[in-house]
């Protein structure tokens, strides 16, 4: 079992139930293979950095999971198959945001420390 | 022509260019998200391509980080391949 990210883009053109449809037939395989969708968004319609299909737009969304290996093959080829999902990107989880967290406190905390340090030392040269 | 004789004079230290700082070790980042193509693109040229090491100061380690990310975000169309210009 392991963690997984996946974005996936579909046709502007997809109606609201053939979204939902896509969604949650992923949603499902994932929870029949033992696995979990931890977290679910929807960044919403957005501009195509280039034209996929002649389209400009594409509705995206963003999965984190846990899986095996299997599901994502499986996955995988479901949404290649299909022609509303335009692309698609399963990433292990590198747990970006808990991963970075730590080091971005400890930036700040050393900031914060040098900060003090040059205070004091200006002091001193008065 | 000019500069290869320049480099074999001592250089003075006051007029040797500092290396700048790599931004993502700065803020503290151990990755670099594919999915911020906002700060991508800080690090892309206006044409697309992913701006060399020399001019962007990005240590060795973030910049493999951050070419990796934006090959990701290319194929999911957040980041562009190219970026032509209108003729």
């Amino acid at each position: 079992m392991r963690k997984y990210e996946c974005v996936v883009v579909l046709h502007p053109a997809t109606s609201e139930a053939d979204t939902e449809a896509i969604l949650t037939r992923f949603e499902s395989s994932v929870t029949s293979h033992g696995g979990e969708v931890r977290r679910k968004d929807a960044w919403g319609q957005r501009r195509l950095s280039y034209q996929i299909l002649k389209q400009t737009t594409g509705s995206y969304f963003l999965y984190h999971f846990t899986a095996d290996n299997t599901l994502v093959d499986e996955a995988d080829r479901a949404f290649r198959l299909d022609e509303r999902v335009l692309r698609h990107l399963f990433v292990q989880d590198e747990e970006w945001e808990e991963r970075n967290r730590p080091s971005l406190a400890r930036r700040a905390a050393r900031l914060a420390s040098r900060e003090t340090v040059d205070e004091d030392e200006e002091e001193e040269g008065q | 022509m000019a500069e290869k004789k320049k480099k074999s004079k001592p250089r003075d230290p006051r007029k040797m260019a500092r290396r700048k700082p790599c931004w993502f070790c700065e803020q503290g980042y151990l990755l670099v998200d594919y999915k911020d193509d906002q700060l991508l693109r800080k690090f892309m040229t206006e044409r697309g391509k992913i701006s060399p090491r020399r001019n962007t100061g990005t240590c060795a380690k973030h910049q493999r980080l951050l070419a990796a990310a934006v090959k990701r975000a290319r194929h999911i169309a957040l980041v562009p391949f190219v970026r032509e210009y209108y003729r």
